[in-house]
């Protein structure tokens, strides 16, 4: 037991300090490199120098080195599984490192691209505030010139409008005092009939009394009637008399008819246009 | 061509006449003024001859004693033409002078005169009437009352009544005595002629519709007779005289018979004496007074007044016989009836509040239109023309010839203007 557990303790310890090297260099190798590292050669010299019974020593050297094989194999194999894991994380730190190295180049990327952003932006900022200062001056100049222009536009518009304006007012104003032309034409036309009439109604009356004042009905008999057409020429006389109904009495109408005679000329206007309206007369003599 | 132009001027103005608007004007009042005329003086041809009358001055009095013209003055005339063709219309018209009359007067070799006349209607510019007349000198008078009634009637459309006759009794006291005379005269007044004289009444002369005799009463038998005297020849006859009264005559329209009142049958009542035969009809037959018959013009009834009623009123009857009618109603009094020429009104005497006053009763609706307002009026009759009637009227000289026109409007002055005069009666138109 001992023995094994010696031999198993040299070769355990021969593991351990093979392990611990193994391990620094692993862990300085994994520490400080982040290279690939190749594979640790394997540390014979250090197994020969421990022998044994020979036949025994070899069989168990044959099988220690059976077992030992086995254990490098496995140790190979283990290792080979740690080196393929080591190496799966090796490749998976090393792609974790690309990784964060790549982030950290992206993020250098970003930023840079961020502080070529920034910066471009700042120069796109200070050029657009250049530009928009400049613009802002055009603008203000064109405002200024627009206002200007729009200022002189205004003013011809105004006065065009105001041209039109007084085109348009000029030609509702006609049209006004048109219709009111019109409508005073209207009014004045009424008015004027009716002036007209007033003036005729009087003439009328007038020319009735100065007949009946001439229509002399002595020894005529009564319920006779007769109707006589007149007309006169400005100034009232009358030229031309025509008996239209005959009362059938010769002497009637004669006398009627003399009436008109002796009261020719007949009072009548002196404005033509009125006296033109009562220029002919039909007289009805019914006493 | 150019009668064609005038013919399409014409109608333009025809057309343009009709298309105008005519303005109406009815006349219903009128005046009844005397018509104005002139009467220029008629020419006298003979030079170194004084004209034997003054025609113009006979018209021209004619004329406006009828109440109907005025008569322009003489110093007004504008001119005094005796041609038509020289008359000046327009200085005529400017005086509103309607009608002239125009005329020459010649003598002719045979010691006759011409008349020749034309009525002119100035107005018209035309003749109204025209007359040429040769007639011995004593009817010159006569021949100027028929150019008044030829103007008359031209231009009132009624019958002149300037050439008739007026028959009137006047009652004159010469120192203690009374002379009642029976005059004729020319409607003027002109012409007097004395028919008869009689210290006692004469009474109710009438016309024989030829206006040759008249019938009259006179007392002078100290009864009252009815004579008929020939107004020409002066022939007289007595054809009534019975016992009590002979009053009333008045002839027949056909101068054949003549009505009167007589009393011998004991009352007083209208008879018919037929002048052919000497036979006599009574007509009326009445208690109360029956009287003053006249005769209708056709001849067919009498008027007269009767107091059968109570009061005296006027009665017609047939002359044939029957019943009488009374046909006054109005007043207490109608008396003295005599039928218009036409017959359709009866002049007679209505007494008004005390005073007698000429009057017409229309037949045709009975109403009694007073014509007089004076005090006392008497005896009216219609000249032929019906148109005036002429009455008596007491007057400051006593009785006085008067005329009115039948409806009243006109009084007439009559020519005649002897005092005492009464019972007046207008004779016939002179055939």
């Amino acid at each position: 037991m001992r023995n094994n557990w010696l031999l198993s303790s040299g070769s355990f310890l021969l593991s351990i300090i093979l392990h611990v090297i193994l391990g620094i260099v692993l862990a300085f190798s994994f520490k400080f490199t982040s290279e690939p590292t190749p594979p640790p050669i394997p540390d014979i010299p250090i197994i020969q120098a421990t022998v044994i019974d020979k036949k025994e020593v070899d069989k168990e050297l044959k099988r220690i080195k059976e077992k030992k094989q086995k254990k490098i194999d496995d140790e190979l194999k283990r290792k080979k599984d740690l080196e393929k894991k080591k190496q799966k994380k090796r490749d998976d730190i090393k792609k974790k490192k690309a990784a964060a190295k790549k982030k950290i180049e992206d993020e250098k990327i970003r930023l840079k691209k961020l502080e070529q952003e920034k910066k471009e932006k700042k120069e796109l900022e200070k050029k657009k505030k250049l530009e928009e200062e400049e613009k802002k001056k055009r603008d203000a100049e064109n405002k200024k010139k627009d206002e200007q222009q729009k200022i002189l536009d205004e003013e011809k518009r105004k006065a065009k409008e105001e041209a039109d304006r007084l085109v348009r007012e000029k030609a509702i104003n006609d049209a006004i005092q048109q219709e009111i032309d019109d409508e005073i034409e209207a009014v004045k036309k009424a008015e004027q009939l009716k002036r007209d009439f007033s003036i005729i109604a009087r003439f009328q009356q007038r020319i009735r009394r100065q007949l009946e004042s001439k229509f002399n009905k002595i020894g005529l008999d009564p319920g006779l009637s007769c109707v006589i057409l007149i007309r006169m020429i400005e100034g009232g006389k009358v030229v031309e008399t025509s008996i239209a109904k005959s009362s059938g009495n010769a002497l009637f109408d004669q006398r009627a008819e003399n009436a008109v005679y002796l009261a020719s000329p007949l009072p009548v206007p002196e404005e033509i246009r009125v006296f033109e309206k009562m220029r002919s007369i039909r007289f009805t003599f019914e006493p | 061509m150019k009668v064609l132009f005038k013919i399409i001027i014409c109608s333009l103005l025809l057309v343009s006449l009709q298309a105008q608007a005519v303005l109406d004007i009815k006349i219903t009042q009128g005046i009844e003024q005397a018509l104005p005329v002139a009467i220029v003086p008629f020419a006298w041809m003979q030079a170194g001859k004084v004209a034997p009358l003054d025609l113009t001055e006979i018209i021209s009095n004619d004329l406006e004693r009828s109440g109907h013209f005025d008569v322009m003055d003489q110093q007004d005339l504008p001119q005094q033409p005796s041609e038509f063709d020289n008359i000046n219309f327009g200085d005529w018209r400017k005086l509103g002078m309607e009608n002239i009359l125009i005329g020459k007067l010649n003598l002719t070799d045979s010691g006759d005169y011409k008349v020749t006349f034309k009525l002119v209607d100035v107005y018209r510019g035309i003749e109204i009437a025209s007359l040429g007349k040769i007639v011995k000198p004593n009817h010159l008078r006569r021949v100027a009352h028929q150019i008044s009634d030829l103007i008359f009637n031209k231009l009132t459309g009624i019958p002149g009544a300037f050439d008739t006759r007026v028959a009137y009794i006047t009652v004159k006291k010469n120192k203690n005595k009374t002379i009642h005379t029976l005059n004729i005269a020319d409607a003027d007044g002109h012409n007097i002629k004395r028919l008869l004289e009689s210290p006692e009444p004469l009474l109710s002369p009438s016309w024989s519709p030829d206006g040759r005799k008249i019938a009259y009463v006179s007392f002078e038998n100290k009864n009252s007779a009815i004579y008929i005297q020939n107004v020409i020849t002066g022939h007289r006859k007595r054809v009534s005289a019975f016992e009590g009264i002979n009053s009333s005559p008045s002839w027949s329209p056909d101068g054949t018979k003549l009505a009167m009142t007589l009393s011998k049958d004991g009352n007083t009542e209208i008879y018919i004496l037929d002048l052919n035969n000497n036979s006599l009809k009574r007509i009326t037959r009445h208690g109360g007074i029956d009287t003053e018959p006249n005769w209708s013009p056709d001849g067919s009834k009498l008027a007269f007044t009767s107091d059968r009623s109570g009061g005296p009123q006027i009665y017609e009857i047939n002359v044939a016989g029957g019943k009488p009618k009374r046909i006054s109603f109005e007043g207490k009094y109608n008396a003295r009836p005599v039928y218009s020429p036409d017959g359709k009104v009866i002049t007679l005497i209505h007494a008004q509040s005390g005073s007698y006053r000429i009057a017409t009763l229309d037949l045709g609706n009975g109403y009694i239109n007073v014509l007089t307002d004076s005090r006392l009026d008497e005896s009216p009759s219609f000249a032929p023309n019906g148109g005036m009637i002429i009455y008596a009227t007491t007057g400051v000289r006593g009785g006085q010839l008067a005329a009115v026109s039948a409806d009243g409007r006109i009084h007439q002055r009559l020519g005649i203007q002897e005092g005492g005069v009464r019972e007046p009666v207008w004779g016939p138109f002179l055939k």
